[in-house]
Parts: C-alpha cells; sequence; structure tokens
C-alpha cells in the first residue's frame, strides 16, 4: 500500500466562524418547518425586523449595543487565558452604577461621561476581584459566576427597598434623568450609543494591539510559562486583565440604561453577558471582530420577537442560532487541537 | 482499517529483524524535511543517526513512530510493507520510541503515564508500577511511578521515558538523542544496556551529536543531510570523526574547534587566565535558600560572577540548575538570601530594566518560545512586552529583523512568519539564543545551550558567548558535557543537589570536577 499525499484544506481562521454562522442557518430551518412557517418566510421577517425600515435598524443597533461592549469585556481577558463568564454581573453593575448617578443627579450636556465612567470603574472592581481570586488559586470561572449571582440578588434588594420608584406598581429603579441620557438621532430612531461603542471598540483594539500591556496579555494567553519568564508578574497582570474585561462589561450596561431603558429592573438584561461570551468565542479573543459577530448577535435578538408576533414561531428558537455556531466552532478547534497534540506528541 | 499490518500476522517482539524505509518523503510548506530516504535498520545491531539541526532525523523518527504521516514512501518489515498510522500501529510493528521531548502528561504521574499509554483497564496498577521501576533499575536509573511528571526536571523525564520505552515489548528501539541530558555513568550503563539488548537480538537506533559515541558505539551509521542519506558506514568501514564531520556538514571546509570538543581537550583548553575572586563582581549571589514551587531546593547559594568572565556550571542535570537560572533570570525570588547585580537587588529592578540586562536561555524551549506565535514574533516577544509598543511600524520593522536574524543564526523555517511549533527542536533553541543574545545583556544564563545543537552551531553558540564576554558581558554556562564546560569557561562551579560545592579557578580538569561532583553525594 503507498501513502499518497494528503492534500488537506486549510481554512483562513476568520473563516471558520462564518462557516459556523452558516451552518447554523442550515441546522435551524427545518425547526422553522415544524414551528409551523415557511424556511425563506422566517429569515425575510427576522431580516425584516433590522432592516426594514429606520426604527428597525435603530433597535437593531440598540439590542447590539451591550453585546458590543460585553464581547469586549469577555474578549480581552480572554485574550490573557481568562475565562470572564462574569460579563452579565459586571454589566448589570455598570447599569445599577449608571441608574444610581443617572437618577441621583440633575446632569447636563456631557454629564453622560460621569455615569459611564463610574460604571467603568465599579464593574472593573468587580472584575479585579475575580482576577485578584485567580491568582490566589480560585478559578476565574468559579469566581465570576459567583460574583454573577452577588450583583443580581444585590439588584434585586435594592429593587425592593431604597432603590424602587415608590410611584410603580412593579420592582423597578426612578428614570434616569433626562440630563444623562445618551438619545438618538436621525428622526430619533439611531441611539448615540453607537459613538460611544465606536470609541470603546477602537480603544479596546488600541490597546490590545498596539501597546505593550496588550502584548503582554497576549503572551499570558499563549504561555503562562513563558510569560514568567519574561518578567510578568501573574497576579498582576490577570487583576489587570480582569478589570479591563468587567470594566468594558459595565460601559455596557450603563449604555443601555442611559440610552433606552431608563429604568433598572429586575431583569432588565435578556442575557447580553452570556450571549456576549458566544460573541467573544467567535472573536477568538480578538478586539475587531467583537463588532460584527456581536451585530449579528444583536441581529438575532432583535429578530426573535417579531418571530414570535407575526409567524408564532417560538422565540426561543432564535437561542440555537446563537449556541449552534459556538459548538461547532468549539468542536472544530477542539478537533484541531486533538489533531495537534497527537501530531506533536507533546 | 484497524489493522497496522496489511497480511494478517503481526510481526511481534523477537521475530523481526529488519525494518527498511525506502523513498520516504515529508514535507512542511516549502521545508523537505525528509527528501527521499531509505535506510534499513537490523535486530541485534546498534545503528547511529547523524546530522545537523533540521537534517530531518527527528522526523524520520516521528515517521516511523507514527507521530507523523510520512507523504510517500515505503516500510517493510521483513520484506512485509506495512503502514503506521499512529504510535499504537508503531507500537503493534515492535517499534519503541523515545522522543528528544517529552510525551508525557505531566499533570499525571509516571505511573498514570503508563497506564494510559497501556490503555488497558485489566492492567493491574501496581504490576505496571513494579515493571517501570525494573525497567529503570535495568538501565541504572531509580524511578519512582508515583512522581508528577511536571515535577521532574528534564532529564529526570528523559530517563523515565527510556525506562518506559523499554518497558514494551519490542524488536527495534529508537532514542532521539537520548544521551545528551545523562551524566557520564548514566551514559556508560546505558551502552551497556544497548549491548544486553543486542545480544537479545533487539535493535537499537539513537540519533546524536557527539561523534565518539556514535562511532565507539555503534556498528553502522547513517549520516542525514537536508533531507537526505548523504552517508552509510557499514561494519568494516574505518573513518575517523573529520570525515563524519565533512559528511554531516557537507563542505570541505575546516572546523578546527571539532577536535576540541570531541576529543576532550582534558585540561588543556586553550582559555584565557582566569580573572582571580577579587576582581570586578557584576553578579553576588549570598546565602540563596529555598525552593521554587516547581522545582528543588538550592541551600546556602554563594556564587559570585565576574565581569566579562564565563562562569561555567557543572553538574548531573536535576541538580538545582533550572532554579538557579530560575534565580539569576528574576522569574523566581528565594525564600531567604539575595541576588545582587550590578550592586542592586534584582528584584528591585523594574521588569523593563531587567529584561534587558539579563539573557535568559533556559533548559526547556517551552519556558522561552510559544508555538503558536510566528518566528518573529517569538523574536520580539520581550521587546513588545517591556521596550516598545508594537505598532504596526515597529512591528514591521521587526519582522524585517527578524529576517536577519534568521539569516545570521542559520534558523531553518519556512519564512518568520512560520509558528515556532513546526521549528525542530534545535531551531527553537536557536530562536531563544538569537532573541537573548541580541539583546547584548550584561548577564547571560544560559542553561545548556547546545542541548539539541549539532557540532557545528554548539560551536557557533559557543563563539557567541565569547564574543559576548569579550565586550565585557558576563556569562553563566551551565551544561552537563564536562569538555564543553572546560572548554568554555574561565571559572568552574560544580552543583550537586542544590549546593556549590566547590568553584575551580585554575586547574580545571575532568578530574578535579569529577572530585567535586562526588563531594556533595
Amino acid at each position: 500500500m503507498r501513502l499518497g499525499s494528503r492534500g488537506r484544506l486549510r481554512l483562513p481562521e476568520t473563516v471558520v466562524p462564518v462557516l459556523a454562522i452558516v451552518a447554523s442557518l442550515v441546522v435551524l430551518a427545518p425547526l422553522v418547518q415544524i414551528g409551523g412557517a415557511g424556511i425563506a418566510e422566517g429569515y425575510r421577517e427576522m431580516f425584516k425586523a433590522s432592516f426594514g425600515s429606520m426604527v428597525g435598524v435603530g433597535s437593531w443597533l440598540t439590542s447590539s449595543l451591550p453585546l458590543v461592549l460585553v464581547g469586549l469585556g469577555v474578549a480581552l481577558p480572554y485574550r490573557a487565558g481568562l475565562f470572564n463568564v462574569g460579563g452579565e454581573g459586571q454589566l448589570l453593575t455598570g447599569a445599577l452604577v449608571g441608574v444610581y448617578i443617572g437618577t441621583a443627579f440633575g446632569g447636563g450636556p456631557g454629564a453622560f461621561m460621569l455615569p459611564l465612567l463610574a460604571a467603568f470603574g465599579a464593574a472593573a472592581a468587580l472584575g479585579a476581584v475575580a482576577g485578584w481570586l485567580k491568582a490566589r488559586g480560585m478559578h476565574e470561572i468559579v469566581t465570576t459566576i459567583m460574583l454573577n449571582f452577588i450583583a443580581v440578588f444585590s439588584l434585586q434588594f435594592l429593587l425592593r427597598g431604597s432603590f424602587k420608584d415608590p410611584d410603580l406598581p412593579y420592582a423597578a429603579s426612578r428614570a434616569v434623568n433626562d440630563g444623562f441620557r445618551l438619545g438618538r438621532f436621525a428622526g430619533d430612531d439611531i441611539p448615540y450609543g453607537i459613538f460611544i461603542a465606536a470609541v470603546v471598540v477602537a480603544a479596546a483594539v488600541y490597546l490590545a494591539d498596539y501597546t505593550r500591556l496588550g502584548w503582554r496579555l497576549g503572551l499570558l494567553g499563549q504561555s503562562e510559562a513563558v510569560a514568567v519568564r519574561q518578567g510578568l508578574n501573574l497576579a498582576r497582570t490577570r487583576t489587570v486583565a480582569m478589570a479591563l474585561g468587567g470594566g468594558l462589561a459595565g460601559v455596557g450596561g450603563a449604555v443601555e440604561l442611559l440610552g433606552n431603558q431608563y429604568r433598572i429592573g429586575a431583569h432588565f438584561s435578556p442575557g447580553w453577558g452570556f450571549t456576549a461570551i458566544a460573541v467573544a468565542l467567535l472573536a477568538r479573543g480578538k478586539m475587531l471582530p467583537v463588532l460584527p459577530f456581536a451585530l449579528y448577535f444583536g441581529f438575532l435578538q432583535n429578530g426573535e420577537v417579531r418571530l414570535q408576533a407575526i409567524l408564532g414561531i417560538p422565540g426561543n428558537l432564535v437561542l440555537i442560532l446563537v449556541a449552534a455556531p459556538v459548538i461547532i466552532v468549539a468542536a472544530v478547534y477542539g478537533f484541531r487541537a486533538y489533531r495537534k497534540t497527537v501530531m506533536v506528541g507533546t | 482499517m484497524g489493522a497496522a499490518i496489511d497480511n494478517a500476522g503481526p510481526v511481534t517482539a523477537r521475530e523481526a529483524s529488519t525494518l527498511a524505509v525506502t523513498g520516504l518523503h515529508k514535507h512542511f510548506g516549502r521545508v523537505r524535511a525528509n527528501d527521499g530516504i531509505d535506510v534499513t535498520f537490523r535486530g541485534g545491531e546498534v545503528h547511529a543517526l547523524l546530522g545537523e539541526n533540521g537534517a530531518g532525523k527527528s522526523t524520520l523518527i516521528k515517521c516511523l513512530s507514527g507521530v507523523y504521516r510520512p507523504d510517500s514512501g515505503r516500510v517493510e518489515i521483513d520484506g512485509r510493507e506495512v503502514t503506521i498510522r499512529d504510535p499504537a500501529d508503531s507500537r503493534q510493528c515492535g517499534i519503541a520510541v523515545v522522543h528528544q521531548s517529552s510525551t508525557l502528561i505531566s499533570r499525571l504521574t509516571l505511573l498514570e503515564n503508563v497506564v494510559l499509554q497501556e490503555g488497558r483497564l485489566g492492567r493491574i496498577r501496581s504490576e505496571l508500577a513494579d515493571r517501570l521501576v525494573e525497567s529503570g533499575n535495568r538501565l541504572g536509573f531509580s524511578i519512582d511511578p508515583r512522581a508528577r511528571v511536571e515535577n521532574l526536571s528534564v532529564g529526570d523525564l528523559q530517563r523515565a521515558e527510556i525506562a518506559r520505552a523499554f518497558m514494551q515489548e519490542a524488536w527495534l528501539v529508537i532514542l532521539d538523542e537520548p544521551t545528551a541530558v545523562l551524566a557520564p555513568a548514566e551514559r556508560a550503563s546505558l551502552f551497556d544496556l544497548f549491548g544486553s539488548l543486542t545480544s537479545q537480538g533487539v535493535g537499537v537506533v539513537f540519533v546524536t551529536h557527539h561523534l565518539a559515541e556514535a562511532l565507539s558505539e555503534s556498528s553502522r551509521t547513517t549520516v542525514l543531510r537536508e533531507g537526505q542519506v548523504v552517508g552509510r558506514l557499514e561494519p568494516g568501514h574505518h573513518v575517523d570523526e573529520a570525515d563524519l564531520v565533512r559528511l554531516i556538514v557537507g563542505d570541505d571546509a575546516p572546523h578546527p574547534s571539532v577536535a576540541g570538543i570531541t576529543d576532550g581537550g582534558h585540561g588543556s583548553a586553550p582559555h584565557p587566565p582566569a580573572p582571580g575572586d577579587e576582581g570586578d563582581v557584576l553578579v553576588d549571589v549570598r546565602e540563596v535558600s529555598g525552593a521554587p514551587l516547581w522545582g528543588r531546593a538550592l541551600h546556602d547559594l554563594d556564587l559570585r560572577i565576574h565581569r566579562g568572565e564565563v562562569l561555567g556550571i557543572a553538574g548531573v542535570e536535576g541538580n538545582g540548575q533550572r532554579e538557579l537560572s530560575a534565580l539569576l533570570t528574576g522569574s523566581w525570588s528565594p525564600a531567604s538570601g539575595t541576588v545582587l547585580l550590578d550592586g542592586t537587588p534584582l528584584a528591585d529592578y523594574p521588569p523593563p530594566r531587567r529584561s534587558e540586562l539579563v539573557g535568559d536561555v533556559p533548559d526547556d524551549h517551552f519556558l522561552a518560545t510559544c508555538g503558536e506565535l510566528s518566528v518573529w514574533e517569538n523574536l520580539a516577544l520581550g521587546t513588545f512586552a517591556w521596550q516598545e509598543a508594537p505598532t504596526p511600524g515597529r512591528k514591521a520593522r521587526q519582522r524585517r529583523a527578524a529576517g536577519e536574524l534568521v539569516e545570521e543564526f542559520d534558523i531553518r523555517t519556512d519564512g518568520v512568519g512560520a509558528p515556532v511549533r513546526q521549528l525542530s527542536g534545535g531551531n527553537r533553541r536557536r530562536v531563544i539564543l538569537a532573541r537573548e543574545l541580541r539583546k547584548h545583556p550584561v548577564l547571560l544564563v544560559a542553561t545548556y545551550p547546545t542541548r539539541g545543537l549539532d557540532v557545528r552551531s554548539a560551536e557557533q553558540v559557543r563563539s557567541w558567548v565569547r564574543r559576548l564576554t569579550d565586550q565585557g558581558s558576563s556569562v553563566v554556562y551551565m551544561s552537563t558535557e564536562l569538555e564543553e564546560i572546560i572548554e568554555v569557561s574561565d571559572r568552574v562551579a560544580v552543583m550537586v543537589r542544590g549546593r556549590v560545592t566547590g568553584v575551580l579557578t585554575e586547574g580545571i580538569t575532568i578530574g578535579a570536577i569529577g572530585n567535586l561532583m562526588l563531594q556533595g553525594t
């Protein structure tokens, strides 16, 4: 038997997540069919939800903004080899702090910077706790999940007491004062938050790809052993990575509250912190790819409601579209890593 | 397609007697690692494989052990063609392989690794443990099957690997540079073992860079260069080391140093008079004791390194060299004692400054290079972490600079953008050397810097070290090769079990070093 030469197709790294998304759309099609609507019809309605009108575009961007920011907040620590599952809690902390400042003071032109910065700081502190604990041997996945619970229940506690708007029949805070609201433009459809997101994305790209700190984070993500030999202080670098990640996620929460919901309720987040993990994984810890993937998931989330309202298809089906690409990508990389282990033999 | 052997009858341990490889090709991108190799290995013989770094020795072994699949070529055992798809196929063919870098899982104990490889749950652990220990004893090693792999030094690890490979029923044992990490006594006992294996009909194939070893221990020798067989020495051929060097290197340029290394210039090494102990001290290690989490303890370590000298550290691997290198490069701070660099505690230097001043060539390339990063990124690793921000302009400059370093240090790679994991062990080491030497550090801490390098490259490394000291820098040069230590060092300190048992300033001979090595035991 002769050993033939192997012509193996090698795909550029960025293509894998995109193909995974296409594959997930194909996978969902029969389920939409079972749900009682035509495939074409289903996707057309989803498309219309985001691109059918300016209102649609505005609502698509609004749903995407937290995903962009929390996505960065997961992707940045991921770069340093840390898995930030605490995006939800950090988002919530940022939102809470943003709303607190937005309701406690009057505000004015440019005042929105104050709650955003405070949200960054508070959520960064929360992230830093996980980084600090990591240095003491507690895994960041465990600690960030626990910190999520702390954030969620703290919010619920506050909403039952002093933080609740007494004029409301349900548990939600007072509305953010006009002087802090981010507002919308182009016929009151497009959120100004997109500029904030653009600035933050640019800053994150700059930090990750153009600074020594960003290089050190990437080095730590590549090899802890090499990082130590290069003189990195593991505890400090990890704390910084988690703090930055938490801060970015916190800004995501504040932008949502100051630009869209204004009042914080116990269930104001549809799980952005967790969808953001999918975003960051597909972006493979790189900053710029977070943007398209967040916009795609924002598009799905935006279409979900319409799918349910107009076609009567359970909106939860859309969750499959969020999960499937991640599973596919994880499987592809997992398989590659396995092959590599076998081939290199180390 | 589970069967490794095309014809039904399995080739078992003692039956087979020849393994013939014909026309074996294996390419990585544009690099032709194996370019039509023909070679025959026989049972009952010791066969040495020689060649420069990147000549294709490791690739050939990995093809035979099922780590790589060849692009084309035939492998026959006793005239029957076999297909080796994975390591299990290779083992089934009666081939046992000890790789250059460890194939053990670091989180597990040795015994657990063996259980994993045996892959049979029915086996009783204690029986395997006994067999592992026994296999080690036959080799003259003592092995603790319950030791965690991550706690072992490279030397212990390779000994464990050899013991594990010898546990298998095999008619052919292939070792990729088995002697590189062994002390002379252990080496001798390994060669004794070769003898007893061949007398039982087992074939031994080993890669080495020690020409004397190849000449004295093997009955056949095959020399590879650039993926091809360029020389075969059959029993009865008579050659000397100079002939071998010409075959290996492939040109007739004189290599005056080669004789100096391989004949072991006992005590007559031509080095300049060593500076006295009152010389200008660059590094002052005072009463350092303690153990890093991952290593062994250092005890009351006192060492002074003078400006412009090479301080050799002799000793069997695993006696504190890795810990000493972590100490001197500042990546580990001991429980007690101080390390002064130029009068200031090493720990007080900010990391950017420290990385500028101290060059670090650790014993294991996994401590210094990231496999997934490209060659040029690995060359710029510390620069971008501490010295300059990785802007696009600077990245382009580093990439160009990397191209020059690849030329200067003769790094065999498929371009500076190729991930380092594709490089052979010797070339990965050159990447590290290139990066650390380019910094012109005032102190270079080199742990086994020539390990895995061929004769010519090793000589290059020593000349780079010399150039560095000529410029006033100091070098701590750790090696297990006493001849090498003697050749390169101005003074020699001997380490045994985490202690310095003595420092030789003059009269540096193998005998003197040997005495100091015995003192600590």
